[in-house]
């Protein structure tokens, strides 16, 4: 915004410059010519000074060289010398007078210091100037600036012959004098000039200055006069006269000025009651709606208007009386935020939609405490108010109390997810096949029994019995997640994190909240139990549980019998004893299939299981290192498949897991092979190094296949963040433990973004071996 | 110089009707202010109209304008101007004449081979009258430097403008007086009339040669004559 300066400064100023402006010209042109004059005059009198001294050089010179022609004929020194030495005394203008003859041997050389003129050395003389006169056939002079001094040289003839040369030095210092003289009388008359004007200027000057205060005074005073009325009214005030002023145009304007206050106060006058009455009106609407209204301005203060509900719904005697933060509880960073909101929709509400501005508002709803200390639920709604120029002016805000609309929203949520949980667990056990369920609900009970013991147990050897505690919660997390019983998932997960604490810190508070975890997951496996009871009426499973013992005691009896002398009923008998337990490889790998696809449903991938070949095997085929195929196949679709819009950006389509089985004379070999990003070797390298598993040398000389068996080591992962799924390095853990066990061996093979394939070779079963044969 | 010049000529060309019987010129190489000399002779010859000469060319003028009735100046001289008898002549040591040197500075010259030197001499003839006065003496000369002051004489030397001046031996004294050069002597087989007194042709007086006779010693020395016969 521009300095505000009065018409008053500006016509004196503007004056004021004009004036000095014309008055430095003025100056410059006085003082050009002046310099100019002095200048030629100078020139001038240089001009007359040198040709005086000219002609009187010329005169002297020439008189002597006559005069001296008797002289010189009669070798009269003595006369030369005399006549030389007193023109050289009698004239302050001669620097030397010589008389030298035709050989250049100075008979006189008269100087102000020599005034005699006599000579002591008789050798001719040879220097710049008097070679040049002893060259002259006529009078002449030169003039020598290295010395400032215009010689005038003579010969001196005797009859036709030059006997000698009278020669006069004029110094020019009486000329540079006289010169300085009226260069200096120049200046004087310049500078006594300059200042006259000076003076004279300056006294003009403030003489104009004083008469051009007076005249804008004069003109400015009435604008003042309008300009003090236009500012009371600007504030409000039409009670001030506009005050008469002269018959020019300001006059007029003071006229038509107070015209126009008048007809405004009038206006005014009847706006005020319309605005009063509407305002009451407003007040009674306000007073009797149901909603906590009132409006703040842009800056956020809060004005009066508001409804008589919005200090009930707030909790605040007046919400006029109230500061913004006190009604909205804001905190510093809150109230700073909310100020950065107001300057945002004061500047983008005209751009921005005001729904979209709206939503970006720090307070959307309130938490507070009622008289019960329970918590009200505050839905906040802002709307504009614009001013009667379309410009915003205010925000409405309206209070709405949704405490009960929010416990009716709450409890509904719970029921449903209550609903939700119930039908899951109800579709998993439906959709499991009775003995598969049996035996997971046998081996849960089992596991939970072992945990007990375990925690009983706790205080000897915690660390062990904390890995031990890690791999059962574990396997029942992944077991039960693939079943559908989701609760018991989360409660083994956040077991799991309870563990985690207690392996940091082996306090009794961790390892109660382990013990709460459990109780929990006991609550959920009693909940399983009674839906079982509630679907298949009993809480026994109705399906026939053989001991695989008996089944092999079956299978190694029939061996026995020599099939080559058998008859065929018997043959028969032999093999269906021997596939007595057995399934097809799909109804065994099915788990299999359901954590795969419990992992594409949470993580949104898509995943294909296939299982393969298409052979009928003993159910328990697995069971010996089922944990180990759990983890190696839920680890496969959690962190080997892709994200599907990175498979997408890869160009490689649905995600595939195989399981493939194989036998042969003296193994089984399982491989589970998915299509996914691979392992890195050098993250699990640096894993390791960091969290002090391996020393940088150690790493340094692993190979590939090394490196990637690195992920066996207990709390090795490639894994960031944790999540329900996997991601704490436990899973491969067990795989390697339970392999181990069953006296297997594991090959690992990845590659990037080509996928990872797990080969494990395990010793074949007595009852498959009889098969084999 | 130029207005006493024309001063003088003045004064002559006025004074030229009023000169009488008794005037005489006076014209001889002295070291003396000729103002001196025409006030000591003024003094020794009363009612004689004196006028002293400087140099040669303006007593010889003088003499062609306005004739006097008697000269005084060297016999060489007065040989040279017509219508005059010498009546008196100088003595010195009891001679007419008066010897003559050459004075040179630092090596003797040979007075038999003066064909490459300058001659100084205080001008009694002219150029011509003192060529051939030299002449008759010295022969061949090369240069031959005139001056009309004796003063003047040694600048020639000085200035190296002449090897060696000519002059009466009673005046070496005086040049060893004014200068400190090393002089050296050479005689000269030369000797002229130490002065001379003439009248002019037809006149009979004898007033001023009585005068002579018995004039004070102190204008006698002035001319270096210790009397007259």
């Amino acid at each position: 915004m521009k300095k505000f300066r009065s018409i008053r400064t500006k016509l004196v100023g503007y004056n004021m410059l004009i004036i000095s402006l014309i008055f430095i010209a003025v100056l410059s042109v006085i003082t050009y010519l002046n310099i100019r004059n002095v200048n030629n005059n100078v020139e001038k009198s240089k001009n007359y000074i040198r040709q005086g001294l000219v002609a009187k050089g010329r005169t002297l010179t020439s008189n002597n060289s006559l005069a001296m022609r008797q002289m010189a004929e009669e070798n009269a020194f003595n006369a030369i010398l005399s006549l030389v030495s007193s023109t050289v005394k009698d004239d302050p203008d001669i620097e030397y007078g010589i008389y030298m003859n035709d050989m250049s041997v100075a008979w006189v050389h008269a100087t102000p210091e020599n005034p005699s003129g006599r000579v002591r050395e008789y050798e001719p003389l040879n220097d710049q100037i008097s070679n040049w006169a002893v060259s002259q056939k006529a009078l002449s002079y030169k003039e020598w600036t290295h010395n400032n001094i215009i010689e005038f040289a003579a010969p001196v003839f005797v009859g036709e012959q030059i006997r000698g040369f009278i020669r006069y030095g004029f110094n020019t210092r009486s000329m540079d004098q006289a010169i300085e003289d009226v260069l200096q009388q120049g200046r004087m008359m310049r500078r006594q000039m300059l200042l006259m004007l000076a003076i004279i200027g300056l006294v003009s000057l403030m003489l104009t200055f004083l008469i051009i205060r007076r005249i804008a005074v004069k003109i400015t005073n009435p604008i003042k006069a309008l300009v003090e009325s236009a500012n009371a009214i600007t504030t409000g005030n039409y009670n001030m006269d506009v005050p008469e002023s002269g018959n020019d145009e300001i006059g007029e304007l003071a006229k038509h000025f107070e015209l126009m206050r008048v007809t405004v106060k009038k206006y005014t006058d009847h706006l005020q009651e319309l605005v009063d009455e509407k305002m009451q009106q407003v007040n009674d609407i306000l007073n009797n709606i149901d909603q906590g209204l009132f409006t703040i301005n842009l800056d956020g203060s809060v004005n009066q208007e508001y409804s008589a509900r919005a200090n009930e719904i707030l909790k605040v005697k007046d919400v006029a009386a109230s500061a913004l933060d006190e009604l909205f509880r804001l905190d510093p960073q809150q109230e700073h935020s909310f100020n950065i909101w107001l300057d945002l929709i004061s500047k983008k509400h005209s751009k921005q939609r005001w729904k979209k501005l709206t939503r970006l508002a720090p307070i959307q709803s309130l938490e507070l405490s009622n008289k019960n200390n329970d918590k009200d639920f505050i839905a906040i709604e802002y709307q504009k108010i614009f001013d009667k120029n379309g410009l915003l002016a205010k925000i409405m805000i309206l209070a709405r109390d949704e405490t009960e609309k929010r416990i009716k929203e709450l409890q509904m949520m719970i029921e449903r997810r209550q609903h939700e949980h119930e039908v899951k667990l109800i579709l998993g056990l439906v959709n499991t096949p009775a003995a598969e369920l049996g035996d997971f609900m046998h081996d849960i009970d089992e596991r939970m029994q072992r945990l007990r013991e375990i925690l009983e147990q706790f205080k000897e050897n915690p660390a062990d019995k904390i890995k031990a505690l890690y791999r059962d919660i574990h396997t029942i997390k992944g077991n039960s997640g693939s079943y559908g019983f989701e609760t018991l998932s989360v409660h083994a997960h956040k077991a799991e994190d309870a563990l985690e604490n207690l392996c940091n810190n082996q306090q009794e508070v961790n390892l109660n909240k382990v013990r709460n975890c459990l109780e929990k997951m006991n609550a959920d496996i009693a909940q399983i139990h009674a839906k079982i009871k509630l679907i298949f009426g009993k809480d026994e499973y109705s399906f026939l549980r053989i001991p695989i013992p008996l089944v092999e005691n079956i299978a190694e009896v029939c061996t026995l019998i020599d099939v080559r002398t058998a008859s065929i009923p018997i043959i028969e008998l032999v093999d269906k004893c021997r596939k007595l337990t057995w399934v097809p490889i799909e109804t065994i790998t099915r788990k299999y299939q359901k954590i795969v696809a419990r992992v594409a449903r949470r993580q949104n991938k898509n995943i294909e299981f296939s299982a393969g070949p298409e052979i009928y095997l003993p159910a328990n085929i697995f069971a010996d290192i089922d944990d180990a195929l759990v983890h190696l196949i839920q680890n496969a679709a959690t962190h080997g498949i892709e994200a599907p819009e990175i498979r997408d950006e890869l160009d490689k389509g649905m995600g595939r897991i195989s399981f493939d089985f194989q036998q042969d004379d003296q193994n089984r070999t399982i491989t589970i092979k998915d299509d996914g990003q691979g392992i890195d070797p050098e993250q699990l390298v640096h894993f390791c190094v960091q969290k002090n598993i391996l020393t940088q040398k150690a790493a340094d000389a692993l190979n590939r296949n090394e490196k990637l068996e690195l992920i066996f080591i207990p709390g090795v992962s490639t894994c960031v963040e944790t999540d329900i799924l996997a991601g704490r390095g436990i899973g491969m853990d067990v795989v390697h433990e339970q392999i181990k066990k069953a006296s297997g061996v594991i090959l690992i093979d990845s590659k990037e973004n080509l996928g990872t394939t797990i080969t494990l070779t395990l010793p074949l079963k007595p009852l498959l071996k009889d098969m084999s044969k | 110089m130029n207005l006493l010049k024309i001063f003088l000529t003045m004064v002559i060309l006025l004074s030229g009707n009023l000169v009488s019987a008794d005037d005489l010129y006076v014209f001889f190489p002295v070291t003396t202010r000729l103002r001196v000399v025409k006030e000591e002779f003024t003094k020794a010859l009363p009612g004689t109209k004196i006028t002293v000469f400087g140099r040669y060319k303006d007593f010889k003028t003088k003499i062609k304008m306005d004739a006097p009735v008697a000269i005084l100046t060297k016999p060489a001289v007065i040989e040279q101007i017509k219508g005059y008898t010498i009546k008196l002549k100088g003595l010195r040591k009891g001679s007419v004449l008066e010897p003559y040197v050459m004075l040179s500075v630092d090596q003797k010259i040979n007075p038999g081979s003066l064909e490459k030197i300058s001659i100084g001499v205080f001008d009694i003839l002219g150029r011509r009258g003192m060529k051939k006065f030299i002449k008759k003496y010295f022969d061949p000369v090369h240069g031959l430097e005139r001056v009309s002051k004796m003063e003047d004489l040694l600048p020639l030397l000085s200035f190296s403008m002449a090897e060696t001046i000519l002059i009466p031996e009673y005046f070496v004294n005086y040049f060893k007086t004014i200068s400190k050069l090393n002089f050296v002597v050479t005689k000269v087989k030369m000797e002229t009339g130490i002065m001379g007194l003439a009248l002019k042709e037809g006149n009979a007086t004898t007033a001023l040669l009585k005068k002579f006779k018995v004039i004070d010693q102190k204008v006698n020395k002035l001319m270096e004559v210790d009397n007259w016969k």
